[in-house]
């Protein structure tokens, strides 16, 4: 018996080691740069400068098995919302980035983390609340600290494994139960045990407060989905370079593919979230 | 003869007297050791050195031979370009071994060498090409030496033993183990 258990422990302790994912360099998705770059001229001859680079990394999943698909319409079914494959808990993200300054003087860099679930997509520009020049842009989901590199230098930093999780969440609140973004990332909700839908933003009523949807179920904790796509945004003030990979531990055991991003696509889990869009009325 | 030219041959009489010989079990043997692994070059720059702990048990088929079958674990901070960066991985591995050896009263010296296996906690070596992706196993050279020191008890001694090892599925990666153990015979 407590052989059997050894293994076993040793055994979950090998699932949980982490695998570390990047880019690679011939990605078939051109939007997954493994360095992106931006400060620099735009070519243009007008003194302009690219102002800000994005990447994004779609993880390399399992496909579901038949057996759980069916399980798991069985307790949307019962909850009556829908659940995701890749829920919360299933796996533990975080992204390691590392900025260059390649120029010779120093400078700031902002580095927003965005994503996706496998339901929603969440772009801040994508998500316009008012057309009043003086309103806040839609904030991201993490980030956006003001960074000082010095001229050459480089700095490394970490969306750490609770951020991305806080992350995965805010996208919930703001895509599937209509919370307004600000209040979705300004609180805390990691430690949420459901979300409480309200009613969709009213263009025509942008200075509405958010009201509870009546007809609508909430969400449990169960029933969240964790982030399976990363969005970086990279805003610098000089010219400068943001390399990054992203770390996964496999707490489910079953989730991460063994070849990660060398995988055949038709060996991968293919998502297709729906980007979230708000359009405030003029 | 002098007295400082008798000095000498009393001391090697003094030192072959079997009243000092000190005994040692032979027989099966259990080691359990801890020390460090230190990669070489090509991988050096990509690996810090990391503590180890490895344990072995065995069998003396004779005074000089013995085979035994081991197990070692590492760990490493990778130093890999960043990112990442402050990540660490482990090195597990086992195997069989052989060694021959010989007592000149309370100390030992012996050579080992066999193969095994090895496998990598995660692949955060991908980036500088020394694991592939989807490969976490190797095979496992190892050969080097040591010597223990028999203690009054005779089932007990402290050794020190440095092994070199290579994985030629890890880039054909090349390491020093080196460790203290203490070895009971029974």
């Amino acid at each position: 018996m407590k052989q059997r258990l050894g293994l076993l422990v040793l055994l979950g302790a090998c699932a949980n080691d982490p695998v570390y994912v990047e880019c690679p360099d011939a990605a078939t998705d051109p939007t997954c740069l493994r360095v992106i770059e931006a400060g620099q001229d735009d070519g243009t001859g007008m003194g302009t400068v690219v102002e800000e680079a994005k990447t994004r990394l779609v993880l390399p999943i399992n496909p579901e098995k038949p057996e759980d698909a069916t399980a798991r319409a069985a307790r949307a079914a019962e909850l009556g919302v829908d659940v995701p494959y890749v829920k919360l808990g299933d796996i533990e993200v975080a992204v390691e980035w590392t900025i260059t300054n390649l120029d010779a003087e120093e400078g700031d860099a902002l580095v927003e983390l965005d994503g996706a679930t496998e339901f929603f997509g969440y772009d801040p520009d994508l998500v316009v609340l008012s057309t009043d020049d003086e309103a806040p842009p839609s904030p991201g989901l993490d980030g956006n600290i003001p960074l000082h590199i010095p001229a050459g230098g480089t700095l490394s930093g970490i969306f750490r494994e609770d951020q991305v999780r806080e992350a995965s969440i805010d996208i919930e609140q703001i895509t599937r139960a209509n919370v307004n973004p600000f209040a979705a990332t300004l609180k805390i909700n990691k430690n949420d045990a459901l979300i409480q839908p309200f009613l969709p933003f009213d263009p025509l009523d942008p200075e509405a407060g958010p009201m509870i949807d009546p007809n609508a179920i909430p969400i449990p904790r169960e029933a969240f989905a964790h982030m399976i796509r990363i969005d970086l945004v990279f805003s610098p003030t000089r010219h400068m370079t943001l390399e990054y990979n992203v770390r996964i531990r496999d707490i489910r055991g079953d989730m991460m593919n063994d070849k990660l991003m060398a995988a055949d696509p038709a060996d991968l889990q293919a998502f297709a979230p729906v980007d979230f869009e708000v359009t405030a009325a003029p | 003869m002098s007295a400082m030219r008798r000095w000498p041959i009393v001391a090697v009489l003094l030192a072959a007297s079997p009243v000092h010989a000190r005994p040692a079990s032979s027989g099966w043997y259990a080691e359990g050791g801890f020390g460090a692994v230190t990669v070489l070059p090509k991988h050096r720059d990509d690996v810090a050195v990391g503590p180890a702990i490895n344990v072995r048990i065995g069998r003396d088929l004779f005074s000089w031979l013995s085979l035994g079958i081991s197990l070692a674990a590492s760990s490493h901070e990778a130093t890999v370009p960043a990112p990442p960066e402050g990540e660490w991985f482990q090195l597990y591995r086992g195997g069989g071994d052989l060694r021959i050896g010989g007592r000149l009263d309370r100390i030992a010296l012996f050579i080992e060498g066999g193969a095994g296996l090895a496998v990598i906690s995660s692949n955060i070596l991908d980036k500088v090409m020394v694991t592939e992706p989807g490969e976490n196993f190797s095979i496992g050279f190892h050969g080097g030496a040591g010597f223990e020191y028999q203690l009054e008890n005779r089932h007990y001694a402290l050794g020190l033993g440095v092994d070199a090892f290579l994985l030629p599925q890890f880039d054909a990666m090349k390491a020093i183990d080196s460790r203290l153990y203490l070895r009971y015979t029974y």
